[in-house]
């Protein structure tokens, strides 16, 4: 395209986790991924409850495995295999 | 700038996956629809065109139920599109809601974009989504910004959460 476009073109690469126990979704948090390359989360999220922390995971193409405390959209690690 | 979109509906053959409540199976098509069909014979309860614009847009993923919606995301990141999922009232097909994953101008999250490029900024929530029903929490996974800017992710050296 001859340019860059700036910024950081939220919520392109992202986990989002919406309330939709409304009429309308809502973001409860979101969570935006950048690495060397796009990350493009092609995989839905994996939950699951765990007494401390339950949390949400997904996997990017270059083979990451991501985990988020789902309650506090804390990062509770990265996985690379 | 001039968007090139097909003039034909696309041949994909892709699907990730129905969804099925109440004996009634809930599935997307490549060519933007949404169908109900009674699960013990296939009958057709109702097939709704579920995406905004045809031309650049389709489902692949399997949809979820909740409640009395049918959710999918639309695949169209790739073709000019800008990315959202959509809710079906699951006994009309009747559109509930449209939550687009780029936020339009008043909105959080628009400034990110420059210029109007958010209206065709991709971020698309094509391979699945996630339901929590316990809390009422639905997990949006996207697709990269459209058009890719490699300039942009080679600025990054690790991988790096942004609030």
């Amino acid at each position: 395209m001859g340019s860059v476009r700036r910024g950081a073109n939220l919520y392109s690469d992202s986990m989002i986790a919406l309330d939709i126990t409304g009429r309308l979704p809502r973001i409860r948090w979101y969570n935006q991924f950048i690495t060397i390359y796009v990350t493009n989360m092609a995989y839905p999220s994996i939950t699951f409850y765990a007494a401390n922390p339950s949390g949400t995971l997904n996997e990017t193409p270059l083979e990451e495995i991501l985990g988020i405390d789902a309650r506090l959209n804390v990062p509770v690690g990265i996985a690379v295999h | 700038m001039a968007l090139r979109v097909p003039r034909r509906r696309f041949r994909l053959r892709v699907n990730r996956g129905v969804a099925i409540k109440d004996g009634v199976l809930f599935m997307g098509t490549t060519d933007g629809h949404v169908l109900a069909l009674r699960a013990t014979d296939g009958h057709v309860l109702w097939n709704v065109v579920g995406v905004l614009d045809p031309r650049n847009t389709f489902f692949s993923m399997a949809p979820l139920v909740y409640h009395n919606a049918v959710i999918i995301g639309a695949a169209n990141g790739d073709w000019g599109g800008r990315g959202y999922v959509v809710a079906l009232d699951a006994a009309t097909g009747k559109r509930l809601w449209v939550w687009f994953t780029v936020p339009a101008p008043g909105e959080l999250g628009n400034s990110s974009w420059s210029g109007d490029s958010w209206k065709r900024g991709g971020a698309a929530a094509w391979g699945g989504l996630t339901l929590d029903p316990r809390h009422g929490t639905l997990y949006v996974d996207t697709g990269n910004p459209s058009p890719i800017t490699w300039a942009r992710c080679a600025a990054a050296q690790t991988c790096i959460p942004i609030r």
